[in-house]
């Protein structure tokens, strides 16, 4: 079920007053939120809701045996057991066609000719945000961060907890775990948080986003007859349209979270007031990096080595990151980018002695980043390739603007929402304090002009961007 | 959730839900009368002003932008009007010619695209436009609710009617793209350098086409088509279809089989997909698919000669 259907509409009021009608039966309350998420799995493919319970069940069932385990040896063999059933599933359904592919083009450089087998798989919705929310459960628990619940509802329901179920944000079981076994108490403000951070967050994604997306799908469908402008205007247009795509979904998401009582944490910082490259990773898809940086940057040693083995650290994880997203060379090129950035950046702040990277720090982050995003874009390599290649070698023609209807709409949307993010950027606040600050009058009156805003210009367009992950 | 706590939410959603519609209704007629002013621009300027000639023009020309853009109407009928809109096909056409007056004796001429006909999807998206009097024109009305394109919260908020749209009104409103007394509908495409370029881009690809062998009319384009044909037969108006030329037309077996098609139904069809394979130029040409207005002038002429429908 997608957050900006006309199912979403009727879902989440239908499984909020049901769910306060039960508050005084937390074991009930949790059956339902359980059921529900399922239902909302389900209504896009019931069948692989089954991944979904089988990597609850081992991952519900290692955490306590690790748990129980009174040997160091023990606990790492269970641990073991969770990465290759989690990782292992992951590898199945989502790199098992990029690993044979890879392989057979790597003996073809030999000059062996492989047969390789290529499956037609469906990637199941979700799996790589749920893989690593129950993986970071079990790691936690081998740790000794987290004690293992014994309530299998509830762990079953933090997995599947429907907000964050298809795209994240990833929330960690120290994080919501304990709010899923304790009572929670409707809070008005949450309410009212709620409702605000819906509402933006569906004005971002279908208003923003979606047209946005139209001059990018146009243009990156066919990047070979377009000039350098054409394909300068498409990519900035394109990290807009990821950026209030995403957060926008993270809006939604958070947003329901608050109206049932539970707190998530914030996936969206205003990524692109940065003023450096490792500041884009502090506010971008807050919920992955910081993962990445806990569960595999921290595992490959971190910064506690050598210089070198820091830097190689950091491009191994942030290779891993972009891989984590697709399963293409592409994303892994995309990762290494900003592996590459973020070292390079470290080696030179800390040559110069940079502290403070004032106003161009506002401006090179992002003009680094546009260029990243063409391969998470683009539809493979050579696309990609070629896209680079036509703005390095930029030929200054007209761009081509075809559906000015659109362009417009998008562009002045557009406008509407980076005044927002400048607003909040400026008054040091995120949108949850805002949308707490507004009396009810006025929060009536912003969620009434955002619903017209979204009737004049919403636009149809495809899922979420990021469900592809 | 304590009463109390049960009531200010409920009177907060109250709140939003009256509020929202106040303001959604506001802005519709605030919207609605600007809108009715606008005679320029493609989407509404060109519906309000057909909506206000059709019953006293004896010619009218339907179809997509290779209508639109390929037919000097004036050169076939001085009381004439090109209808052609771009990107819009033959349900968006029919729903217009559902809206001609009954008993006045007037030429239809739809351009049909075998491409569309023969088309696995066609789910007539492009009525979307019309929804701007979904709430003020009957006809309208009924043939979207036939589409599943109406949102079921447009019942409520009449101002998605307008989605997509707003901009492009307040535009036309404010700066009218042309004179409505000279204006027909005729839209001559004048090809731009970067226009070309993308052409040149495209024709150096090289593109293998391939041909669809098994031809499936699409059920959408056959209902529509032949209650075209039948509204014209009752209503005292001549059809005639035609398909206006393209660069280079390599898959046939859509045309012929069309033309079988139109031929069963006794529809009148001239097929000028080859108009200019033996006089060919890539100045001609603005895409594969549209002429420019070199071109135009040229086919137009020759379109005068051959229907030969002269006041």
């Amino acid at each position: 079920m997608l957050f900006n259907s006309i199912e979403y509409l009727i879902f989440l009021p239908t499984v909020f007053i049901l769910y306060w009608l039960l508050n005084k039966d937390l074991k009930k309350q949790n059956i339902l939120l359980l059921v529900a998420s399922y239902f909302f799995y389900a209504y896009w493919d019931w069948t692989f809701l089954s991944l979904i319970i089988y990597s609850s069940f081992i991952d519900y069932y290692i955490g306590i045996k690790i748990y129980e385990s009174n040997s160091v040896k023990a606990k790492k063999n269970w641990l073991r057991l969770s990465l290759v059933s989690n990782l292992g599933l992951l590898a199945a359904f989502k790199y098992f066609n990029f690993f044979t592919e890879s392989f057979a083009e790597m003996m073809l450089l030999f000059g062996w000719q492989v047969d390789h087998v290529t499956l037609n798989i469906i990637l199941p919705v979700g799996i790589s945000f749920y893989t690593f929310q129950t993986l970071s459960y079990t790691i936690d628990v081998y740790r000794d961060k987290l004690k293992p619940t014994k309530d299998i509802v509830a762990f079953f329901t933090f997995v599947s907890l429907f907000p964050q179920l298809v795209a994240g944000p990833i929330e960690r079981a120290s994080n919501l775990l304990p709010q899923i076994e304790n009572v929670r108490k409707f809070k008005q403000k949450w309410f009212h948080d709620g409702i605000f951070q819906i509402a933006v967050g569906l004005f971002r994604k279908v208003v923003i986003a979606d047209n946005l997306g139209v001059y990018v799908d146009s243009i990156y469908a066919s990047p070979d007859i377009h000039n350098s402008s054409t394909l300068l205007i498409a990519t900035i247009f394109y990290s807009y349209q990821i950026y209030f795509d995403f957060a926008g979904y993270s809006d939604i998401a958070i947003g329901s979270a608050k109206l049932l009582g539970f707190k998530f944490n914030q996936n969206f910082n205003l990524p692109y007031f940065s003023n450096s490259i490792a500041d884009i990773w502090q506010r971008w898809h807050i919920s992955l990096s910081s993962w990445l940086r806990d569960y595999l940057y921290y595992s490959l040693g971190g910064s506690r080595g050598t210089a070198f083995m820091t830097f190689r650290n950091l491009m191994l994880t942030m290779i891993l990151g972009g891989l984590w997203h697709g399963n293409t060379w592409n994303f892994a090129i995309w990762g290494a980018i900003h592996g590459l950035l973020l070292v390079t950046e470290k080696i030179l702040f800390t040559a110069f002695k940079i502290k403070n990277t004032g106003w161009i720090g506002y401006i090179y982050p992002f003009c680094l980043v546009l260029v990243s995003w063409v391969f998470f874009r683009a539809k493979d390599f050579e696309a990609a390739g070629l896209i680079v290649k036509k703005l390095i070698f930029f030929d200054f023609k007209i761009p081509f603007i075809g559906d000015t209807n659109a362009i417009v709409t998008g562009l002045s949307m557009l406008l509407i929402g980076m005044s927002l993010d400048l607003y909040l950027f400026r008054s040091k606040q995120d949108l949850e304090t805002l949308g707490r600050k507004l009396s009810p009058i006025k929060l009536g009156a912003a969620v009434s002009v955002i619903i017209l805003l979204i009737s004049l210009f919403y636009s149809t367009s495809n899922n979420f961007i990021y469900f592809q992950f | 959730m304590d009463k109390k706590q049960i009531i200010k939410s409920v009177k907060l959603i109250a709140f939003i839900i009256v509020l929202s519609f106040i303001i959604d209704k506001a802005a519709y007629f605030t919207i609605t009368k600007i809108s009715d002013t606008v005679f320029s621009g493609q989407a509404i300027g060109k519906l309000n002003h057909y909506l206000s000639i059709k019953d006293t023009t004896k010619l009218i020309v339907f179809g997509s932008s290779r209508a639109n853009h390929h037919i000097d109407v004036k050169k076939l009928k001085q009381s004439s009007y090109n209808m052609g809109v771009d990107g819009k096909f033959i349900a968006y056409s029919a729903t217009l010619i559902k809206m001609l007056p009954k008993d006045v004796k007037q030429t239809v001429i739809l351009h049909v695209d075998p491409n569309v006909a023969y088309r696995e999807y066609y789910n007539r998206e492009e009525t979307k436009t019309l929804m701007v009097k979904y709430h003020t024109n009957d006809i309208i009305k009924k043939e979207l609710q036939r589409s599943d394109l109406v949102n079921p919260l447009q019942e409520f908020y009449w101002c998605v009617d307008y989605n997509g749209l707003v901009l492009g009104i307040l535009k036309n409103a404010i700066f009218p793209k042309y004179d409505l007394e000279t204006y027909y509908g005729y839209d001559p495409m004048e090809v731009h350098s970067t226009q070309k370029e993308i052409f040149q881009n495209i024709l150096a690809r090289n593109d293998s086409i391939k041909c669809k062998t098994d031809l499936k009319l699409n059920p959408l384009f056959n209902s529509y088509l032949k209650e075209i044909d039948s509204f014209c037969k009752r209503n005292n108006k001549k059809l005639i279809t035609i398909t206006t030329p393209i660069y280079i037309d390599k898959c046939k077996n859509d045309n012929i089989a069309l033309t079988k098609v139109l031929k069963d139904l006794n529809i009148e069809y001239h097929d000028y997909s080859d108009f200019f394979k033996d006089n060919n130029h890539v100045d001609y040409w603005a895409d594969i698919a549209h002429m420019s207005n070199v071109a135009s002038e040229i086919f137009s002429k020759a379109l005068s000669e051959d229907l030969y429908i002269h006041d």
